[in-house]
């Protein structure tokens, strides 16, 4: 399980999260949503460690300050929104270097089965610099994958930090992204995904908590977060989510007339 | 899940080749290291002094000075420099994740200068008996200091947030190299020694000077950094993905970070204060390597410091013989080869640079 407590970030000379409290349990997937510059890439990166914060992150009972980063390694592993590269690695070498920490190290064995999650495989080969943003995207989730490859070791869970893990993919690389990560999840680990597309994340996720202005505006299933109320308040726009008949399931599509944006 | 959907059995493996150009690069070194003992303005031979050696006979005394005192210091600090040049770029690079910071465009090579100028002009208020004792190891030691002063000031004006802006990066490299000349330049201009007056060797190199006291000074520093260097390959190959990433992935990145700026400082440091500043090797070197076997830098380290040995070897047999009797700075002809592969990766690669 994953905990947080008072998470309040100071950035460039402004407080930008102002004291998030947050939970995640393992087994299940935890969407964060939110407005552009709510504070979710922030939130993402105090919980891993990466940002100084005030407050505390507990991963499976332990704080994560306290754990030395080679372990840490082992117990999670993080997807940022995007990854530069200057030098021309092969997409196979990229995700080798997450095969160095805890019960992946060394296991090149994980890596055409990690890229075949995301549907890579046929650019194993390739230089990384020469692909496109969304094949990027797959690779750097694949290396993910590999880092923590068994979502749950001696009863302990893994977990998996994702910063839009879809969001520069196609439909069909969407949905098997999000079957992979399902199933990572199924299989008793924990995913915590910063999320753009609110009908994906009805969709994938368990629990959504939803940022607005670096606070926390909302928190719940889908069924309870995906309303009228606190969606318009806070997107700042009419947003009416249907239903769909078989598993009332949220959706939205635009609601405004071409007329009136 | 879906099924394996590619035919490709196994990823490509780059690094079985990388090690196998280890080997052939190992021997160049050896075969380019002899040409350098046979080749030069006088014509003793070590062909010939082995076959004297081995005869039980004596060596004469041209063959003793000129093999022993003069090729063979020289070739060793040639192989010496070239390494911890090359070595130098190639962790520079990965440091600031650009195959463009090379030790001498970045600036930290004229910090270096500017350390061992000071030494000598300040080491020479030093007592008499004290500057013959410490003599070469202060001004290595000062040079040491004046690049890694210059590393990490750039490192903090170039990076945010584990992000290397190159422009930032590029731009204070040319601002900390003038200032750090002119101030060279000042201290040369005061000091009335004639061979510190030499400002071609502080701006262009030479291994003319070679000397096995020299050799001893900076053999220690290069070897143990050369040792070091599989620490930091791993890190930095984190690194390649962001500091970031690098973290969440297990690289303990501060300490990476640290060991790299002191090993770039070093060996440049080292290089700078036996043989002046000499460019371009840390660029040209590690840029050919990953042509051929990739930029992991476990491979990448090592190699470089053999093709850096290599090809100042190389370029010192043309210093000293092309315009025989005299010579020329090393320098200018290590900047004939690399400066047009400088402007090529700039060609090929404008992104690099912000421009695409
Ligand atoms: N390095 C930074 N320095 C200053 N402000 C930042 C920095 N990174 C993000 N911010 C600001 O913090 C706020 C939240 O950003 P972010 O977490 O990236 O938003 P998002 O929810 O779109 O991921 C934004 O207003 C952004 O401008
Ligand atoms: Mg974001």
């Amino acid at each position: 399980m994953i905990e947080a407590q008072g998470i309040t970030v100071r950035l460039g000379g402004r407080e930008t999260l102002h004291g998030i409290d947050f939970a995640a349990q393992p087994g299940q997937i935890t969407a964060i949503v939110g407005p552009n510059g709510s504070g979710k890439t922030t939130f993402l990166r105090a919980l891993t460690g990466e940002l100084k914060h005030r407050g505390t992150v507990w991963l499976n009972g332990r704080a994560t300050a306290d754990i030395p980063v080679a372990e840490l390694a082992g117990l999670r592993a993080v997807l940022p929104q995007s990854v530069r590269m200057a030098f021309p690695f092969t997409v196979s070498e990229v995700v080798r270097m997450g095969l160095r920490a805890g019960l992946s190290a060394g296991r090149d064995s994980l890596i055409l089965p990690a890229l075949d999650r995301v549907g890579a495989t046929y650019l194993a080969d390739r230089p990384y610099t020469d692909l496109s943003g969304g094949e990027q995207q797959r690779v750097q989730l694949a290396r993910v994958l590999a880092q923590i490859w068994e979502p749950v070791v001696d009863d302990i869970p893994r977990w998996l930090f994702l910063d839009e893990p879809v969001s520069s993919l196609d439909p069909g690389h969407q949905f098997l992204v999000i079957r992979t990560v399902r199933d990572f999840a199924a299989r008793g680990g924990g995913v915590i995904a910063v999320m753009h597309d609110l009908n994906l994340t009805a969709m994938m996720a368990d629990r959504i908590t939803v940022l607005k202005d670096g606070r926390v505006a909302a928190n719940g299933t889908a069924q309870e977060v995906m309303t009228e109320p606190v969606l318009s308040r806070v997107y700042d726009c009419p947003l009416r989510p249907g239903r769909m008949p078989a598993q009332a399931m949220p959706f939205l599509l635009p609601q405004a007339s071409p007329l009136e944006i | 899940m879906t099924a394996v959907t590619s035919d490709l059995a196994v990823p490509r493996d780059r690094r079985a080749g990388a090690w196998r150009l280890t080997g052939w690069l190992a021997l160049a070194l050896l075969a380019v290291g002899l040409a350098s003992l046979t080749w030069g303005a006088s014509d003793a031979s070590p062909w010939v002094a082995l076959a004297k050696l081995w005869q039980g006979e004596a060596l004469t005394a041209v063959e003793k000075v000129v093999l022993l005192n003069i090729r063979l210091p020289r070739l060793a600090m040639s192989a010496l420099v070239g390494a911890g040049l090359a070595m130098s770029g190639a962790i520079l690079q990965g440091l600031f994740r650009n195959p463009l910071a090379d030790p001498g465009i970045v600036g930290v090579t004229s910090g270096g200068t500017l350390g061992a100028i000071g030494a000598i002009v300040l080491g020479g208020l030093l007592p008499l008996a004290l500057r013959e004792t410490v003599g070469t190891s202060l001004v290595s030691v000062a040079a040491f200091v004046g690049a890694w002063f210059t590393t990490i000031l750039l490192y903090r004006v170039a990076t945010r947030d584990g992000q290397t802006s190159v422009p930032t990066m590029l731009l204070a490299g040319i601002a900390l190299a003038a200032l750090a000349m002119a101030m060279a330049g000042i201290l040369v201009y005061m000091a009335d020694d004639a061979q510190l007056r030499d400002l071609t060797f502080w701006s262009m190199g030479s291994m003319a000077g070679a000397t096995w006291a020299k050799v001893a000074t900076s053999l220690p520093i290069l070897a143990l950094a050369l040792l070091a260097s599989p620490l930091i390959s791993h890190g930095l190959n984190g690194i390649a993905l962001g500091e970031a990433a690098a973290m969440h992935m297990g690289v303990e990145v501060q300490k990476t970070k640290t060991l790299a700026v002191l090993w770039v400082a070093g060996a440049t440091g080292v290089a700078v204060a036996v043989a002046g500043a000499i460019g371009f090797v840390g660029i040209v070197v590690p840029h050919l390597l990953r042509l051929a076997s990739g930029p992991d830098h476990t491979p990448l380290l090592p190699n470089a410091a053999l093709l850096g040995a290599i090809l100042m070897i190389s370029a010192d047999m043309i210093a000293r013989t092309i315009v025989a009797p005299a010579e020329l700075p090393i320098g200018i002809v290590t900047a004939v080869l690399g400066a047009p592969v400088f402007l090529w990766i700039l060609l090929r690669r404008r992104g690099l640079v912000g421009m695409e």
